[in-house]
């Protein structure tokens, strides 16, 4: 089974995302911040990262940014998740290695669709 | 209300605007940058979370505010208490959607319009901020923005519909502001005298600019009403009219729209969709007469609190103007098909719609490759485009996982072709070849994608719309824990015990009624009542229970460890197996379940399981498996331990039983191999001579039992030569009420827990038949051993026989065995919570508790099993 890491600091976003992510046969583990998120990444190998920005102590750009300078760590795809709708906070994103950028709030059908793509389940 | 999505999205909701309240009080104090910031995220998650759900206009109105704290974090708006009060409103109106989410599922439509207005009067602060920024002008009253948007709800229906007609006559009505200042009684002006002699007024109002706070320190000389009217007189005339106060007052030119807004419950009445069909008919062909009549028909089926009432009567006001009036009775047609409100600017463009929904309709061509896929492979070149100028790790880093995303959205294709084509020609280390490959896939895909768009994007359109429907599940997945002080929840558990009881004394003063007092009807009532509270206590208690359940599996968790050190020490191979580790039970009695637990494991490891060696020359698997297991059976747990080792001897038992004077000669020969097993829960019981490092520490199964009983639970043990041994512990699922009968012994009340009895029956001197010197009874062509109670717990009083000269006597069945005993009389049955003894009076084990009754008075309950081999 695939695992993600859905890191939100709202329990309703991850409470949503969880459930959509279960039901269509995802393993999910959960984030309240970019620093937890980077303590789970220490410790367990996920295959895709969904990440808020705007979150305390550490905030999703300074999250990828530092997953995507750790060696000892899986590269899975990330998947920012954010309100901001505007191209610069996307290119922002990616400046720092995020691999996919959708506006909140996410379909259920849509964000299913990207995790399979993005850990090469069937479609 | 069944969605726990919805659920967590207004507690946390409420927890946020809490915090969002306490912030903007602080903010007024000091100016802190952190508590800026906080204000922002918080707010800004709030808006995120209401996205998630059909909320748009409270998703508006923090959107607003978001950009609002935005403009305070970056100073170009400064913090305020004009400002505070507005995000504070703003706070209050989205927690009161919140509490009408909770209420109705969703937010009320007055609450909705008060978002949207609210969110306008931010939108136009920040407008006029920027304004501010370049002229330098400063300061603006809440008065001067208030007045740009007018809350037309205020006006009540009939209002505006007269002022809605007025517009249809040719007039042009306005809206009079008039805000007379404080000291205007000194300068001799009459302001409700000014308000009553304008001309031509459909309507007007007062109220108060702020709240009275103490009617006694109130200064009466002071004006702080304002005053408001619709009238259709022309400007002119009431500029001449207010001449000497203009400063004072504001007009407003509103457009007609802005009063059509039907307003009304959205929920009930009969069905309109053939009403509107008809009515686009006769609309066309305006047939004024049958279009009124059609009208009111439907009107009379309607209750007038609805919302759809209230477009009928829109509709039946306009009616008169067709065909000027056309499009808007089209559009408020559209409100009572949508139950939304009317569109009067997208008149036009409905229509366009629905040509495109019926386009729907049309079987879709299938695209053999979504356009998710094209878009993950264009984003990966935007990625690649960033990074690649980025710092080595980063660089590196970021161009696996965007390989490993092409990868794993190639196999999400089942594209074995491509899948190996682009492991052949994309090379890590080489951009170019990643670049390339993502062009060559992306130009297929413009190939397709233009032949199908057409068909496709008016589906895109549909989806939208269904996926906004909220989504709904059944099971919470995520929960959100709340921390309980555990004396907190037992204190709960005590009260609603004392209900119980107390809810008992209902019934009694019942019967007493009618017994003593002889009032029938009283009685019957109380019985009612009695009902009502009992199925009330019944739910509160089970919702308590609810709160203390935990899986088993906090202590199955611990096992796979044990199992594994401890089969390593002995160098014996073992598989531990759980089953339903996620079934649930009271806290306490998962607690009490950890020692007994661990001891069987360690019984089973140490000898039930052989060594492998051992297994080998049985013909058994060399891995011997444990298996754990948790299930509920009614209102019980069922806890299993199971080996597949080699079995207890019942020849063995039986013989260390009477060596250890446990059991008699006689039953030596008598007992059966079932039976003998379970002496092995006797005290002072242990099979195994040499003490073994594991589980001979002195504690032997009598331990287990005396465990498991004190939760009013039973353990049994199972075993067949060879095959295995299976320990089964029965606990309740938590320390709830009991089921006891009632009986009366020696003038005292006494109780037996109604699950052990079989019947009750009356028997006569002459039953009693005495065998080998011991009593019995003969029920039913079976002979029962038969007792006195008062000889069993040692009441100095005979047994008491009714007027028929018959004994009453309690059925007991204690898993198949059966004995009868005398008491004086039955009471009837009783739900009690039961408690146990506590101190010293503990080793009183022939009674299992107390409980009090519902008139007060201390019942004892008797424990069965040791009422016969205790004593």
């Amino acid at each position: 089974m695939k695992k993600v890491l859905v890191v939100d600091d709202a329990a309703t976003v991850r409470m949503y995302h969880r459930k959509i992510l279960n039901d269509a046969g995802f393993q999910v583990d959960e984030a309240l911040n970019g620093l937890e998120a980077l303590e789970k990444a220490f410790k367990d190998e996920y295959d895709l990262y969904i990440v808020d920005i705007n979150m305390p102590k550490l905030d999703g750009y300074s999250f990828v940014d530092k997953l995507r300078n750790m060696e000892s760590i899986k590269q899975s795809p990330v998947i920012v998740v954010s309100t901001e709708s505007e191209e610069k906070d996307k290119e922002k994103a990616y400046e720092v290695g995020a691999n996919f950028y959708i506006v909140k709030p996410v379909k259920p059908d849509e964000l299913v669709k990207y995790a399979k793509i993005f850990t090469g389940v069937p479609l | 209300m069944k969605n726990p999505i919805l659920e967590q999205f207004i507690l946390e909701s409420r927890d946020y605007l809490q915090r969002v309240g306490e912030i903007l009080i602080k903010l007024e104090e000091e100016q802190s940058k952190d508590l800026l910031n906080e204000l922002f995220r918080i707010v800004h998650t709030l808006k995120g979370n209401s996205g998630l759900f059909n909320f748009s206009a409270m998703t508006k109105l923090l959107h607003a505010s978001e950009d609002l704290m935005n403009s305070l974090r970056d100073e170009t708006i400064s913090y305020s208490s004009h400002i505070a009060d507005i995000l504070l409103e703003s706070m209050d109106i989205v927690s009161q959607m919140i509490d009408e989410v909770e209420a109705y599922g969703e937010p009320q439509l007055s609450t909705n319009e008060r978002a949207q207005e609210k969110a306008l009067l931010i939108r136009e602060i920040l407008s006029e901020k920027k304004q501010i920024e370049t002229s330098e002008v400063l300061k603006l009253t809440s008065e001067e923005k208030t007045s740009k948007h007018y809350d037309y709800l205020v006006i009540p229906e009939e209002f505006r519909i007269k002022i809605v007609k007025a517009f249809f006559e040719g007039k042009n009505p306005i809206i009079v502001k008039y805000m007379p200042e404080e000291e205007c009684f000194y300068k001799g002006e009459d302001p409700l005298f000014y308000v009553r002699k304008i001309p031509e007024t459909i309507w007007s109002r007062f109220y108060l600019r702020e709240k009275i706070e103490d009617i006694a320190t109130f200064d009466i000389y002071r004006c702080i009403t304002n005053f408001e009217a619709v009238t259709t007189a022309d400007e002119e005339t009431l500029k001449e009219h207010f001449k000497y106060i203009l400063d004072q007052i504001e007009f407003i030119k509103p457009e007609i729209v802005s009063f059509i807004v039907p307003h009304g419950d959205k929920n009930g009445g009969p069905v309109y969709e053939d009403f509107v069909l008809d009515f686009r008919e006769l609309l066309k062909s305006e047939s004024i007469d049958i279009l009124k009549n059609s009208l009111r028909a439907l009107k009379e089926l309607t209750s007038p609190t609805l919302f759809v009432a209230s477009c009928l009567r829109w509709i039946e006001a306009l009616i008169d103007y067709i065909p000027k009036s056309t499009p808007y009775i089209e559009a408020l047609l559209r409100s009572i098909e949508t139950l939304e409100p009317p569109m009067f600017d997208k008149i036009m463009e409905t229509k366009k719609s629905e040509v495109e929904e019926i386009k729907v309709e049309k079987p879709i061509k299938t695209l053999e490759i979504p356009a998710e896929l094209f878009r993950v492979f264009e984003e990966q070149r935007k990625v690649l485009e960033k990074i690649k100028d980025k710092d080595e790790n980063i660089r590196r880093n970021t161009i696996s996982s965007i390989i490993l995303s092409l990868e794993n959205a190639i196999k999400s294709l089942k594209n074995e072709e491509l899948l190996e084509k682009f492991k052949r020609e994309v090379k890590e280390e080489n951009l170019e070849t990643i670049l390339s490959f993502i062009d060559e896939f992306i130009k297929e895909e413009k190939i397709i994608t233009e032949e199908a768009k057409q068909l496709t994007e008016p589906q895109t359109v549909k989806t939208q719309k269904e996926e906004r429907i909220i989504y709904k599940s059944e099971e919470p997945t995520t929960t959100k824990f709340l921390k309980v002080d555990e004396e907190k929840v037992n204190r709960l558990m005590n009260l609603i015990g004392e209900l119980v009881v107390a809810k008992n004394s209902l019934l009694y003063l019942s019967k007493k009624v009618e017994r003593e007092y002889g009032i029938a009807s009283l009685s019957k009532e109380m019985k009612i009542q009695y009902s009502v509270i009992n199925r009330i206590s019944e739910d509160m208690q089970d919702a308590i229970m609810q709160v203390r359940m935990i899986p088993v599996a906090t202590v199955f968790q611990r096992f796979p460890r044990l199992v594994r050190d401890l089969s390593k020490k002995l160098g014996k191979n073992v598989k531990l197996h759980i089953e339903g580790e996620d079934t649930e039970a009271d806290k306490n009695v998962i607690e009490a379940l950890t020692d007994p637990l661990i001891h069987l494991v360690r019984n089973s490891l140490d000898h039930g399981v052989e060594l492998p060696e051992e297994r080998i020359a049985k013909g058994k698997p060399e891995t011997a498996t444990i298996t754990l297991r948790a299930k509920q059976e009614a209102d019980r747990v069922i806890i299993q331990v199971e080996d597949d080792g080699r079995g207890i001897n019942p020849e063995k038992i039986k013989i260390k039983a009477y060596e250890k004077g446990l059991i008699t000669e006689e039953a030596l020969s008598k007992i059966k191999d079932d039976e003998a097993l379970n002496l092995i829960f006797l005290p002072g019981f242990s099979t195994k001579e040499e003490t073994s490092e594991l589980s001979g520490r002195g504690v032997g199964m009598d331990v287990v039992r005396t465990m498991v009983e004190r939760f009013n639970g039973t353990v049994s043990v199972s075993s067949e030569k060879d095959r295995g041994t299976t320990v089964t512990m029965a606990l309740p699922l938590s320390m709830a009420v009991s089921h006891v009968m009632l009986i009366e012994a020696a003038g005292r009340k006494y109780a037996f827990p109604l699950d052990v009895i079989s019947e009750t029956v009356r028997i006569r001197e002459e039953d009693i038949h005495i065998f080998k010197g011991e009593m019995v009874v003969s029920l039913r062509g079976k002979v029962l051993p038969l007792f006195f109670l008062n000889d069993l717990i040692d009441l100095k009083a005979p047994a008491l026989k009714n007027e028929n000269n018959e004994y009453a006597t309690v059925v007991i069945n204690l898993k198949g065995e059966m004995f009868a005993v005398i008491v004086d009389s039955l009471l009837g049955t009783a739900d009690i919570i039961l408690k146990p003894f506590k101190g010293f009076l503990s080793s009183l084990r022939v009674f299992s508790g107390t409980a009090i009754l519902g008139d007060g008075s201390i019942l004892l309950v008797i424990n069965p099993k040791e009422l016969i081999y205790g004593s």
